[in-house]
């Protein structure tokens, strides 16, 4: 690769790529509750990125692409940790009845307006390590059912089954919080 | 639509995510049912909390800072890499001295614990090894037994749907064999088999877009701004390069230099055919 074209893949991967920093930070920041790890999390996201920015496609959703090696940085760094990711049966999931068999109640959101935002990253931090990308990827990234399947590599009932039972938890927690408790994390 | 088949798609609908006529049938319920009204409204509520609470954090400046030096370093180490004709015997040869010389489970140890190959599933390396080597044991090792490189590139895109290159080795004494399929889990990889000298070597592609796949090596050898990964495993060398979507891994004992000749020869062919 000349200095031109060198020249050129830099200025196209700011364009295309440096314009998600602060999307990525905040969902590294998200997914580790940790602000070193998360710093190290975005710098090795964004270098893996830069040095295979040839793989990526033009024209395609950078982010997501991004997202994707996030999250796999990501579940590798937690799989190297000590503490395992939670396995959960996803089929058990379908048989018991996949997504959304409970109804949240309305009262739940008068409660879980005294939180603070704290409480809140502490009862998503202590969602398991699948559930928790789910959760950040769609209600504080916006990302869709197939850009997560896509990012996660797994199917869209999978995601869907994920994100319900993230919800669950988190608003279990939520309101464990609300009236007056704290639940211990169940995962890193 | 009753309100326990209403809560399976209450997910969804509020995501936006259900196809237009569920939508418009979810829409019909609600109307009727001030309970699951309820319901989307208490689902949305909690979301928009979720969002309100948890603010965006802005990248720090001495963040990026430290990142947009690491591409800068990145950046002088590509643009000092020499032009490969010139180095490649000596950048060969490096390679070949410094590679670790690892057996299959270290192969796979390594992976697993190592700072590097974290997106290369370790198993994938120690599968494409082991179909080589059952390929030299084998009397047929092709299912196409073709000496064409372009009808062997055509059978195989057309069993894995995606364009491979297929290069020729012809001047350099390794003749084409052919090629076969393989099926690596979820993945169909192509494999072209050559023959030289009574020595296999076998070319392995597969679709890896989307950044499933990445080529992050035990030793990654920088060239023309093109990354390899040099692995040696039960006696076998094995080149591993990206190439557009695609996932190449050369894997033979014919030696690093020949390996890396044949590395050459596909980068130049695919120049000449771009």
């Amino acid at each position: 690769m000349g200095p031109d074209d060198q020249d050129h893949k830099r200025q196209e991967f700011e364009e295309t790529a440096l314009v998600h920093m602060n999307s990525i930070y905040s969902a590294a920041l998200r997914l580790t509750r940790n602000k070193t790890e998360a710093e190290d999390l975005f710098q090795e996201t964004f270098l893996r990125a830069y040095r295979f920015f040839h793989q990526f496609r033009r024209g395609s959703n950078c982010r997501a692409w991004l997202f994707t090696i996030l999250h796999s940085l990501f579940i590798n760094r937690v799989r190297q940790s000590s503490h395992p990711l939670v396995h959960f049966n996803e089929e058990e999931v379908y048989r018991e009845g996949g997504v959304g068999t409970g109804l949240p109640a309305n009262p739940e959101v008068d409660l879980f307006h005294r939180l603070a935002g704290e409480d809140i990253q502490t009862a998503l931090a202590g969602l398991p390590s699948k559930l928790r990308v789910v959760v950040v990827l769609a209600d504080l990234e916006g990302c869709s059912y197939r850009e997560i399947s896509e990012i996660c590599s797994c199917p869209i009932g999978t995601v869907m089954s994920r994100l319900y039972r993230g919800r669950q938890a988190l608003r279990a927690a939520l309101k464990g919080y609300a009236q007056g408790g704290r639940e211990a994390g169940k995962d890193p | 639509m009753s309100t326990d088949a209403f809560a399976r798609y209450l997910q969804a609908y509020c995501d936006g995510e259900l196809e237009v006529w569920k939508m418009l049938e979810v829409e019909a319920h609600l109307e009727a049912c001030p309970s699951c009204r309820r319901s989307v409204e208490a689902e949305r509520a909690f979301r928009e909390h979720l969002r309100a609470k948890i603010t965006p954090e802005p990248v720090p400046p001495h963040v990026e800072e430290r990142l947009i030096s690491a591409i800068n370093d990145l950046d002088r180490q590509g643009r000092s890499s020499a032009p490969p004709r010139e180095r490649r015997r000596a950048w060969s040869l490096a390679v070949a001295a410094s590679v670790l010389l690892l057996a299959l489970g270290g192969v796979l140890g390594y992976l697993m614990a190592g700072r590097t190959s974290r997106f290369m599933p370790s198993s994938m390396l120690v599968q494409l090894v082991g179909e080589h080597v059952r390929s030299t044991q084998l009397e047929r090792p092709v299912e196409l037994h073709s000496g064409n490189t372009q009808q062997v590139a055509f059978w195989l895109q057309g069993r894995i749907e995606h364009p491979i290159l297929v290069p020729d080795y012809d001047p350099m004494g390794i003749q084409l064999l052919g090629g076969r399929v393989l099926q690596l889990g979820d993945r169909r990889v192509a494999s072209v088999v050559y023959k030289k000298e009574g020595k296999m070597l076998s070319l392995f592609a597969l679709h890896a877009a989307g950044g499933d796949l990445f080529l992050i090596g035990l030793h990654e050898i920088r060239r023309d701004g093109q990354v390899f990964l040099a692995v040696e495993s039960q006696g076998q060398q094995m080149l591993l390069w990206g190439q557009g979507e695609m996932l190449y891994a050369l894997v033979s004992d014919v030696g690093w230099d020949a390996l890396f000749e044949c590395a050459q020869v596909f980068f130049d062919g695919e120049s000449s055919s771009s």
